[in-house]
């Protein structure tokens, strides 16, 4: 079980957060998405395999991974899609998420609250080619002058072959 | 305006968009696929005995293993005894596959376990013949490679003169090779593998075009991480040439484009290392200086290519820069109109840990699922195909004529040797050369019977 220290208006205050962030990125307002984050963010998603061996010992996080990004790297692939000429983007995909199974506690070692959350995005470009996402993240939230910002977001998504190249956000 | 008449009888130097149909695709898997040499995994994936990866040629599952004897096997991933699949993981380590079926068990492609076989076989079953399918297997420079042909040409023939540039740009054995990082990207692309294989092969014309937002973003950021030198050469220094088209004329067409040479890159790489620090500067020198010795006879000594396509759906990325992860990229075909894209990122075995990490980086931020390049190429790929099958747009044929009727005197060829004594047909210009070659290779293919 989680631990007990969380009170239900804390609580109930990362769930606000994570859905009017899931908001932001539906209404593509990605510069107000990055505020999200703190500056030294990491973003990851990490890729599956499937390894039927007792012998990996893989370093997960110099693995090939989806994304692995800091905060300027994200910034540079908001920066791609503002041009206006990320023709993945062009016109913007509708997105529309759903953000569920959230729990929240805080591990000992850490001033952190660790946020895990199931999610669904659903995307479509051009009123055609709907696909959809599920996944799981961890978040690191950490309270700065009274704002929530994630310090570290890790998704692992579901599906092992996407259903298409990645130019949103989760 | 032209009518629809005027545009279906241009024959000339065009592609059918029934190449791209599901009326061909069957003959397309028959011929093209069964008759090529096809990349199925890097070496440095299954380096002990008994280590595995699955992998695919076309739509046919296969497992690479190498053997209790170090020897490299590929069979077709189904047990003989109903076509069940026997390997379920996407690599590992076995001495043996045990089919969940019914238990038939093999061991190096031998049949070599059938369950109840004296009582149930009344001791008749003759297990000789009944080993997994295999392929036959070359290994060139770490890239294993498998066909089912057994009559096809050795692999050395296959790659012609692209083996001149892959050993020196890619492969590097002598700067220690390439070793295959863990993680595979795998995503779907609604389009028929050809377009982004021709786009690989020899595309360079869409650069600007496609992927004008990250040049643009890129010039607005001091975060220059991903900035690599085959992007930013191409606009104001020279020398850099565009294509070269392996084999062209005869033989199996492979194609390479963006090919850079002389001071510029070299500078630009050499910035980029002193980001990095010391070790990425002795380690970049070093191989400079190999790289120098090794081709010091040429007139002219590329730097690197950019892009290339291994007829017929191996693609291969990031070789020109130092900097950049080595992206092997395999389309496999699943259906006329859709393909699955698996990545894996190679880097260069003996580059400090920082290189190592930097050359990951830039491969998933740029021509990667998730990266800023490859996300608008499928798109345009996706537009081109959403009535490719369908529709007037099936009638209506592609246009590959660009500097046609130039292929074999632009620029004349003694003067070219003198000037850059490279294999291949080298193209001074852009053109579309290599996507001329790739059609008629596979055309030779599918006319032949």
């Amino acid at each position: 079980m989680e631990s007990c220290d969380i009170s239900l208006e804390l609580c109930r205050g990362v769930e606000t957060f994570l859905y009017s962030e899931a908001r932001l990125l539906q209404d593509n307002r990605f510069d107000d998405w990055l505020n999200c984050f703190s500056d030294d963010v990491r973003y990851w998603m990490p890729i599956h395999e499937c390894i039927d061996s007792s012998s990996s010992s893989v370093i997960e996080s110099d693995t090939f991974s989806l994304f692995d990004d800091d905060k300027r790297s994200l910034e540079l692939r908001v920066l791609r899609i503002k041009t206006g000429e990320a023709h993945a983007e062009v016109p913007p995909s509708t997105t529309l998420r759903l953000v569920t199974n959230i729990t929240v506690d805080r591990p000992a070692s850490d001033d952190a609250l660790r946020v895990r959350s199931n999610f669904m995005v659903y995307q479509e470009r051009r009123g055609q080619h709907g696909v959809t996402f599920f996944g799981r993240r961890e978040d690191a939230l950490r309270q700065v002058e009274g704002q929530f910002k994630i310090s570290k977001r890790r998704i692992d998504l579901a599906q092992k072959v996407l259903p298409t190249t990645i130019s949103i956000f989760f | 305006m032209t009518t629809l008449e005027q545009a279906i009888g241009r024959p000339n130097r065009s592609v059918d968009p029934l190449a791209f149909s599901r009326d061909w695709y069957p003959q397309e898997l028959e011929r093209v696929f069964r008759r090529s040499w096809m990349f199925v995994a890097h070496e440095s994936l299954i380096p002990n005995s008994g280590d595995y990866v699955a992998s695919y040629m076309a739509e046919d599952p296969v497992i690479v293993q190498r053997g209790r004897d170090g020897k490299i096997r590929v069979y077709l991933n189904r047990c003989r005894h109903r076509g069940n699949l026997l390997c379920v993981h996407d690599r590992g380590n076995t001495q043996s596959f045990v089919c969940s079926y019914h238990a038939w068990t093999y061991t190096d492609g031998e049949l070599t376990g059938v369950a109840r076989s004296r009582d149930v076989y009344h001791g008749e079953l003759d297990r000789s013949n009944l080993g997994l399918v295999g392929a036959k297997v070359q290994v060139y420079g770490g890239l294993i490679f498998a066909c089912w042909d057994a009559g096809v040409m050795s692999l050395d023939g296959y790659l012609g003169d692209a083996r001149w540039w892959l050993d020196h740009f890619l492969l590097r054995e002598d700067l220690g090779g390439l070793e295959v990082i863990p993680g595979q990207q795998r995503y779907i692309v609604p389009v028929n593998w050809k377009l982004p294989a021709e786009n690989f092969g020899g595309d360079y014309y869409h650069f600007a075009a496609t992927h004008g937002s990250v040049v643009n973003a890129l010039g607005q950021t001091d975060d220059k991480r991903i900035a690599t030198t085959g992007a930013t050469t191409a606009r104001s220094d020279k020398p850099h040439y565009f294509c070269v088209a392996a084999n062209h004329g005869h033989g199996v067409a492979h194609g390479f484009y963006e090919v850079s040479a002389g001071q510029a890159p070299r500078n630009q790489e050499l910035a980029l290392a002193q980001r990095l620090g010391p070790e990425a500067i002795d380690w970049f020198h070093e191989r400079e200086r190999r790289l120098d010795e090794k081709l010091k006879a040429m007139p002219q000594r590329p730097y690197s290519f950019h892009v290339a396509n291994i007829f017929p759906n191996f693609a291969l990325v990031g070789a020109g820069s130092a900097f950049y992860g080595k992206g092997l990229i395999l389309h496999h075909p699943r259906g006329a109109n859709r393909t699955e894209a698996w990545v894996w990122c190679a880097v260069e075995k003996n580059a400090p840990p920082i290189v190592k990490k930097q050359q990951r980086f830039v491969l998933m931020q740029r021509q990667a699922a998730a990266g800023l390049v490859a996300p608008d190429d499928h798109e345009n790929f996706e537009r081109i195909s959403e009535t490719i099958d369908s529709g007037l747009a099936r009638r209506v044929p592609f246009h590959y004529e660009m500097a046609a009727g130039h292929d074999d005197n632009d620029p004349l060829p003694e003067e070219w040797d003198r000037e850059v004594g490279w294999p291949g047909k080298i193209g001074p210009r852009i053109s579309e050369i290599n996507q001329r070659d790739f059609y008629r290779h596979w055309s030779r293919l599918m006319e032949a019977a």
